[in-house]
């Protein structure tokens, strides 16, 4: 499962900022994939280059060091591209539990 | 009678500056009046890259008398490094790498502090978050380069 992937299908579940996305990613993967810092961040500039995603910044909080939080969405293509991509995991999973 | 307004004294180091800003200023309209477009350009250099000084100084100072976020009873000599080495990383750095890994990183650490994890482990957490925002820097710049 690729980094892109993975962010796309957390992002299914609504909007999120970095470390939130890498958290959901661990629990929806039941811990078996930690996304990086080195991976996540370009990955999720990339997408919004792509126009797979929007970002918007949320006000700055102290726990943060005054630093605010950048929130990631889905637009209607990355939408369709999680979609498609979560479909394809899924018959990816089918075929190796049949194998 | 009206009371005088007290105009605040200004530091031996706005002195200068304003002194070497009048001095480079005077010095570009000479230049242009005389039409010297070496001297000119130079001039508009040297300004460009004092303003962009004087940009870095009121920032690390504003930076300096911020109150620390981070509240510990003690913060051990370690982590108090580390948060001064992310905050001088996060001057350099562009703003949305700095606001969105670094900030990530400080948040998460924060939570570690609460859940009572050892200061070795938010060291960690802090160093790593800088040397990838280092990272996703330089990548981010060639690629805008190849662009």
């Amino acid at each position: 499962m690729t980094a892109k992937a993975a962010l796309l299908a957390a992002l299914l579940q609504g909007k999120g900022f970095g470390l939130e996305l890498i958290e959901r990613v661990h629990q929806r993967t039941q811990g078996q994939l930690r996304l990086g810092d080195g991976s996540v961040y370009p990955t999720l500039r990339a997408m919004e280059r792509e126009g797979l995603l929007v970002s918007h910044e949320a006000d700055p909080s102290p726990e943060r060091g005054g630093r605010p939080r950048r929130y990631y969405e889905l637009t209607a293509e990355g939408m369709r591209a999680a979609k498609e991509s979560t479909k394809v995991l899924f018959v990816l999973g089918r075929l190796g539990e049949v194998s | 009678m009206k009371a005088l307004r007290r105009v605040p004294k200004p530091s031996s180091e706005q002195v200068v500056a304003i002194l070497y800003f009048s001095g480079l200023a005077l010095f570009a309209v000479t230049a242009l009046i005389r039409w010297r477009p070496g001297i000119l350009a130079g001039s508009a250099v040297s300004l460009f890259v004092m303003s962009k000084a004087v940009d870095l100084v009121i920032q690390a100072r504003r930076l300096a008398s911020r109150r620390p976020t981070l509240q510990v009873p003690v913060a051990p000599a370690p982590l108090r490094r580390t948060l001064l080495l992310m905050d001088v990383i996060g001057a350099v750095l562009p703003a949305r790498i700095v606001n969105e890994q670094i900030g990530d990183a400080r948040e998460q650490m924060h939570k570690f502090m609460l859940e009572g994890r050892p200061p070795w482990l938010i060291c960690l957490r802090g160093v790593s978050a800088v040397c990838w925002a280092v990272v996703n820097t330089l990548l981010d710049v060639v690629s805008r380069a190849r662009l």
